[in-house]
């Protein structure tokens, strides 16, 4: 995962550098391997992760509950302090701290997996309901 | 949370081709209660900032640039500000493009009051990764 990070340091100091220096389409080019490697590292993160499969969402008078999920591959995120993993097509009306995050990469795919592999998830959903909401 | 708030003439930045939200350094501008951001405002030259003596980095790690269903999300990680001695005080947040020729802003986020950092104390500028930094669909 550090390769992946300096190639993105890398690679984004390049675009920038041809932001100012070279012709626009040599610019895009480069900018488009920045966006490329951020979604590398973004599935590595997320490796091992299940797809969504449940929303969250806040009705008016339930407060927030649990709805079907969109199915697609959640997206992993490098944080000062950590890792996060979340489903980008979905969103997520739950408060930060209800959010999968661990301090390695393995501990925020569990905490995804948990609540979202159908092995696992009615129990979660039953003990976040039962939990702070 | 704080609300997050747009500039006006972002949405038009965005249409012609301003800003590569994708590939780009965005960075943190942060200004006090006194020196509030307004929609109108366009580029870092029309914000007062703070001095930044004493402050860590206040450059964005963008993590997503993309669309789903023809909703676009930018997401960044978390941005942790930290002291290392006494930091002047701020209340707005204010993400702009430095790689943009005017260093082009985006919005603000309002932190209600005036805020201050001693040495050793962190402030994080939580980005909502669920939901992205802003949309526009």
């Amino acid at each position: 995962m550090q390769k992946i990070i300096e190639k993105i340091e890398a690679a984004q100091a390049a675009y920038i550098e041809a932001v100012a220096t070279k012709p626009q389409a040599e610019a895009q080019k480069l900018g488009a391997e920045v966006k490329a490697l951020r979604q590398e590292l973004a599935a590595k993160i997320a490796e091992g992760a299940v797809p969504c499969s449940v929303r969250w969402f806040v009705d008016k008078a339930a407060g927030l509950v649990p709805g079907k999920g969109c199915g697609n591959l959640p997206h992993g995120i490098l944080q000062p302090n950590g890792f996060e993993i979340c489903c980008l097509a979905c969103g997520d009306a739950r408060p930060r701290a209800h959010r999968p995050r661990g301090l390695f990469r393995e501990q925020a795919v569990a905490a995804w997996n948990v609540e979202h592999d159908p092995s696992t998830r009615d129990a979660a959903i039953k003990r976040r309901l039962g939990g702070v909401q | 949370m704080a609300t997050f708030n747009k500039i006006n003439s972002f949405v038009e930045a965005m249409a012609e081709k301003v800003h590569n939200l994708g590939a780009d350094q965005l960075v943190a501008a942060l200004t006090n209660a006194a020196n509030a951001p307004v929609a109108t405002n366009t580029q870092l030259s029309n914000l007062t900032q703070i001095s930044y003596t004493n402050l860590s980095s206040r450059n964005f790690t963008t993590s997503s640039s993309s669309q789903t269903s023809g909703t676009y999300k930018l997401v960044l990680a978390d941005l942790v500000l930290t002291a290392s001695g006494a930091v002047a005080a701020f209340r707005y947040v204010v993400p702009y493009n430095d790689t943009a020729t005017n260093d082009e802003l985006i919005g603000w986020w309002d932190y209600g009051s005036d805020l201050t950092l001693a040495s050793g104390e962190t402030f994080t500028v939580d980005c909502d990764a669920g939901n992205g930094v802003l949309q526009n669909n």
